[in-house]
């Protein structure tokens, strides 16, 4: 699942990830033929974040893999990221019945999971995909209205942009996500504590 | 209307929020009876800026009680940049669309341009601030101070700030080359230094130059506040205001 295996935490990823492919913590097991999750860098500086699993990554276990996919795929090459560098999941690792959105309960029972592989990457700067993950991490929002933005809570750095399913079939949006996610290149361009120190080590 | 304010010179309130701009996209503003104020880091939080404009600056000026105004300030520059000389500025908020409306007035020709610009959801809290004590201080012009950060950023991505009792020291090495400006006393350059010994650290030429470059538009004259391998405090005099940044060594 983790190709970087040698790669430190790699092995705290694996074990977070054999607990998810055994969890029945909620209904969402039932149905699933793979629980998803995630797959990248365990040292990347970017971790974007998803909502669920769909059809494609059930089937194949791994994140964003379908047609919202491709399209993140393209956002990521057209910015210069590579798929390797970055930490790619989704805020529930099961996909939910014909893909609907994850309820408050399937959500709240897999959000330790993603809390610890986040502890385990502590990314610079993490990319909340689209309305669910805004709602679950930040707050009622509206993505449109958020999108673009930087947005700093619980000491982590979040970046908020659509849902590439949402953008697939819509010019402007595609724009605009295509946009953000070269906006979320430069953010880490921009970002040099590993050069410095941060005003943070002075408060 | 939550406030209404009326700034005399269109260009230089432009100007101002070009020099936020140094540091952050998007900021909340704190507007109350007294003026409006801003504090923000940017996402890397290596830099801050810390903004404020009193009433006394405003030809009009009327606040019915304190508001958190969250906008994104590249907009607010892209609708105001090209804002001319004799052109006056109105801002004014209206919490119910949660939408500032800026008017650009030209008395002399009798035209008014106007503008409204969506406010932004407030989530982040407060910025906390660094309390910093400074062992040494120097005033410096701006413009010569942002031709030495230029001339540093030619040969590295750093520089180092000193301030010396008799002279402010900026210099720079990279892998080709070296440089070093020496400001002082009694000429055009330097008109005040406060040190009782020498004391120096690094910075980022990313934000130094965005920051001068910013500050020397608004400022003739540059404050600089340095102890060594601390955060540097950048201040440039605004009539009736504030406008100060902070920037995060480099530790060698």
């Amino acid at each position: 699942m983790f190709k970087a295996v040698l790669m430190p935490g790699a092995n705290e990823l694996e074990k977070i990830a054999a607990e998810i492919v055994t969890c029945v913590k909620c209904p969402l097991h039932k149905n699933r033929a793979n629980a998803v999750p995630g797959e990248g860098n365990p040292r990347a500086e970017v971790m974007l974040i998803g909502e669920a699993p769909g059809a494609e990554e059930d089937k194949q276990g791994r994140p964003f893999v379908g047609a919202a996919g491709r399209l993140l795929n393209e956002a990521l090459e057209k910015a210069g990221f590579s798929r390797e560098e970055v930490f790619i999941t989704n805020i529930v690792k099961c996909r939910p019945p014909r893909n609907r959105v994850p309820t408050e309960d399937e959500r709240r029972a897999c959000l330790p999971y993603l809390h610890r592989q986040l502890e385990v990457i502590k990314p610079k700067i993490i990319c909340l995909l689209g309305r669910t993950p805004l709602e679950t991490l930040i707050g009622p929002y509206s993505i449109s209205k958020m999108r673009g933005r930087t947005i700093e809570k619980d000491g982590w750095l979040f970046f908020l942009t659509y849902h590439p399913a949402a953008a697939i079939y819509n010019p402007s949006l595609k724009e605009q996500f295509l946009k953000d996610i070269q906006k979320l290149r430069e953010l880490i361009h921009r970002d040099e504590r590993r050069r410095g120190s941060s005003l943070d080590e002075f408060l | 209307m939550i406030f209404s304010v009326k700034f005399p010179s269109a260009d230089y309130f432009a100007d101002l929020m070009k020099a936020v701009t140094a540091v952050v996209e998007e900021g909340t503003f704190v507007v109350d009876q007294e003026g409006m104020k801003l504090t923000a880091m940017d996402p890397a939080h290596i830099s801050l800026v810390n903004f404020e404009l009193t009433k006394a600056a405003a030809e009009e000026y009327s606040c019915e009680k304190q508001v958190e105004l969250t906008i994104n300030i590249n907009e607010l520059h892209k609708l105001i940049r090209k804002a001319k000389k004799n052109e006056i500025i109105t801002l004014e908020y209206d919490d119910e669309k949660k939408r500032l409306s800026v008017t650009l007035t030209n008395p002399a020709a009798s035209t008014e341009r106007r503008f409204t610009l969506n406010t932004l959801e407030t989530v982040t809290g407060k910025t906390p601030v660094p309390n910093l004590s400074f062992e040494a201080k120097a005033r410096v012009s701006a413009e010569a101070f942002r031709v030495a950060i230029e001339d540093a950023a030619t040969v590295s991505d750093y520089a180092k700030l000193t301030i010396a009792p008799d002279a402010v020291i900026i210099s720079s090495k990279g892998e080709m080359g070296s440089h070093s400006t020496k400001l002082a006393p009694g000429g055009t350059a330097v008109f005040e230094i406060e040190a009782q010994h020498e004391v120096s650290a690094s910075f980022s030429l990313n934000y130094l130059e965005k920051i001068i470059k910013a500050g020397k538009t608004v400022a003739e004259e540059s404050v600089i506040e340095l102890s060594s391998n601390r955060p540097v405090k950048l201040s440039f005099p605004v009539p009736s205001g504030k406008l100060e940044y902070l920037i995060a060594p480099r530790i060698e």
